[in-house]
């Protein structure tokens, strides 16, 4: 599902958070990761909260496949993307397996949403992607019970089991220690190629961006800094990304504000 | 206020701040203000100590009348006893109904800043104002004697109780547990019965158990006005000055209270 930005802005109050973003992702008709990567406050996960239609832009516009960006029934957009959260957001008093059929609430009309009314499909789907993710054992265990790699493993399935046309990750490892970290990266990517779906991900791990990204989009003071494949991202972007001139003057502007 | 202030030559500490000086003295005019009251309106009341105590001892000299309980009409008293729990039974759930609606439109995080807010929020108030007593009041006027005014009553105001204590509760809720099944697309009811009321739901259990046992006590004195229940039972017996009946009423007034908090407590801690 292709999604093209166009001039795009958002504003918070009188900080600019985003602006003059034009790009143009997933062009391609096979699955591509791309990572985006860039300081604290650069825009990641602004533009992250644009895509998935929580967060309306104030100029320019979006646009996700059909979805035209602002206009668009926000149902629809936000249906056509799933989630996966940094800090993992499950609904603390629901099951692990209730969390993931939450992914399935969309395809259901309002009064079987109301009624929970999962079809047997829908069942079958949340007990597969469980038992991908690990955690079929832990089923009937309540969110709340789960420690933080299993959360992001449920996250995970809940975000498949919307069957989305693109699956945003909004810093997903950063919360979990270095060996969940891993193992529920490893898992991720694993899913999305196996069950063919556009990756679009912020992450500060930059080996990890070289090793499994097809793209790098880098985001400085609200602005695209880079744009292109991920082999052309090397060191000197790099360094001149975080550290680079007006970086820190950026960003204290930003953290001022 | 010499005695309250430290003085400047209190060693090594820096002088007392302005604020913290008028506020002591706000504290002392307080307690003087009251203490004047007391003395001045004694004399109005006849409240004074004096008179209290000699009360007290009349109290307890007529007392004794009441004893002992006569059980002469306890099966009339029991029946009465079971109206009185079924109207705080019935109030209690039908205020649930009218609560939860309103809990919800009068939540800023469900429904917006706008009129819909400000008119749940208006009307919860209103009904939370109003006592009980003076609504049974009003619907036995309306409707006549019997458990029904009571009930009503009941109804409308535990309301406007559990609605606003609900609605707190909706506002207080994690804002990313909710925002994550938004994020699917899922209908705005569905956003509701899914990401909100899960957080929720250990609050309303709470609530109405708890609200279930203070409209049992209410519907008890709701009878005094006329509303049905043990509560006319009361009345009847000590115009009539049949204390060792009246006794018999109070004794089961305290045991159906004390059976039903306790009953209540263990459910919301086995439910919560």
């Amino acid at each position: 599902m292709e999604l093209v930005a166009e001039n795009l802005g958002v504003r918070f109050g009188e900080q600019w958070a985003l602006r003059g973003v034009s790009l143009r992702l997933f062009e391609r008709a096979e699955p591509q990761v791309v990572a985006l990567v860039g300081p604290s406050g650069a825009g990641k996960s602004t533009f992250i909260r644009v895509v998935k239609g929580l967060l309306a832009p104030t100029e320019g516009r979006l646009r996700l496949g059909p979805w035209v960006l602002p206009g668009a029934p926000l149902g629809a957009v936000r249906r056509a993307s799933g989630m996966i959260f940094q800090q993992f957001q499950l609904v603390e008093r629901l099951t692990a397996l209730e969390n993931v059929l939450l992914g399935r609430l969309p395809h259901l009309s309002a009064a079987d949403a109301l009624l929970r009314r999962f079809s047997r499909g829908d069942l079958e789907l949340a007990r597969y992607l469980l038992e991908r993710v690990g955690m079929l054992e832990h089923a009937w265990k309540r969110a709340d019970q789960l420690s933080g790699g299993q959360r992001q493993r449920v996250g995970i399935a809940r975000a498949l089991a919307q069957e989305p046309a693109l699956i945003l990750a909004d810093e997903p490892i950063s919360a979990l220690d270095p060996k969940n970290a891993a193992a529920v990266m490893e898992l991720l990517l694993e899913l999305v190629q196996e069950r063919r779906v556009p990756l679009l991900i912020t992450l500060h791990h930059l080996e990890l961006v070289r090793a499994y990204a097809h793209r790098v989009v880098a985001f400085r003071g609200g602005e695209v800094f880079f744009a292109g494949s991920s082999s052309a991202f090397d060191r000197g972007l790099e360094q001149a990304l975080y550290f680079g001139e007006g970086s820190e003057a950026g960003e204290e502007a930003r953290l001022s504000a | 206020m010499p005695s309250s202030a430290p003085s400047a030559s209190s060693p090594g500490l820096p002088p007392v701040p302005e604020a913290l000086r008028r506020r002591k003295r706000t504290v002392l005019l307080l307690y003087g203000g009251i203490a004047l009251a007391l003395a001045l309106s004694a004399g109005f009341t006849e409240a004074n100590p004096l008179r209290l105590a000699e009360s007290i001892g009349k109290s307890l000299a007529f007392s004794a009348r009441f004893l002992p309980p006569s059980l002469d009409l306890l099966p009339q008293f029991l029946r009465s006893l079971g109206e009185t729990i079924i109207m705080g039974f019935w109030g209690s759930v039908l205020a649930t109904f009218l609560a939860v609606p309103l809990a919800f439109l009068g939540a800023r995080n469900v429904v917006g800043g706008g009129a819909v807010y400000y008119l749940a929020r208006g009307a919860m108030d209103v009904l939370r104002g109003l006592n009980e007593l003076v609504l049974a009041l009003v619907f036995v006027a309306a409707l006549g004697l019997g458990p029904l005014p009571g009930i009503l009553a009941l109804t409308l105001h535990t309301a406007g109780v559990v609605g606003k204590l609900l609605s707190e509760a909706i506002e207080t809720v994690d804002p990313g547990q909710v925002e994550a099944v938004r994020a699917t697309g899922a209908h705005p009811l569905a956003v509701i019965l899914y990401g909100i009321w899960p957080q929720v739901a250990p609050h309303f259990t709470s609530y109405t158990l708890y609200h279930f046992e203070v409209n049992v006590r209410s519907a008890t004195v709701l009878g005094l006005v006329g509303a049905g229940g043990i509560g006319f039972d009361l009345m009847q017996t000590v115009r009539s000055f049949r204390f060792q009946d009246a006794a018999t009423v109070i004794l089961l007034i305290v045991a159906a209270v004390f059976v039903i908090d306790k009953l209540s407590a263990r459910l919301r801690r086995a439910l919560v």
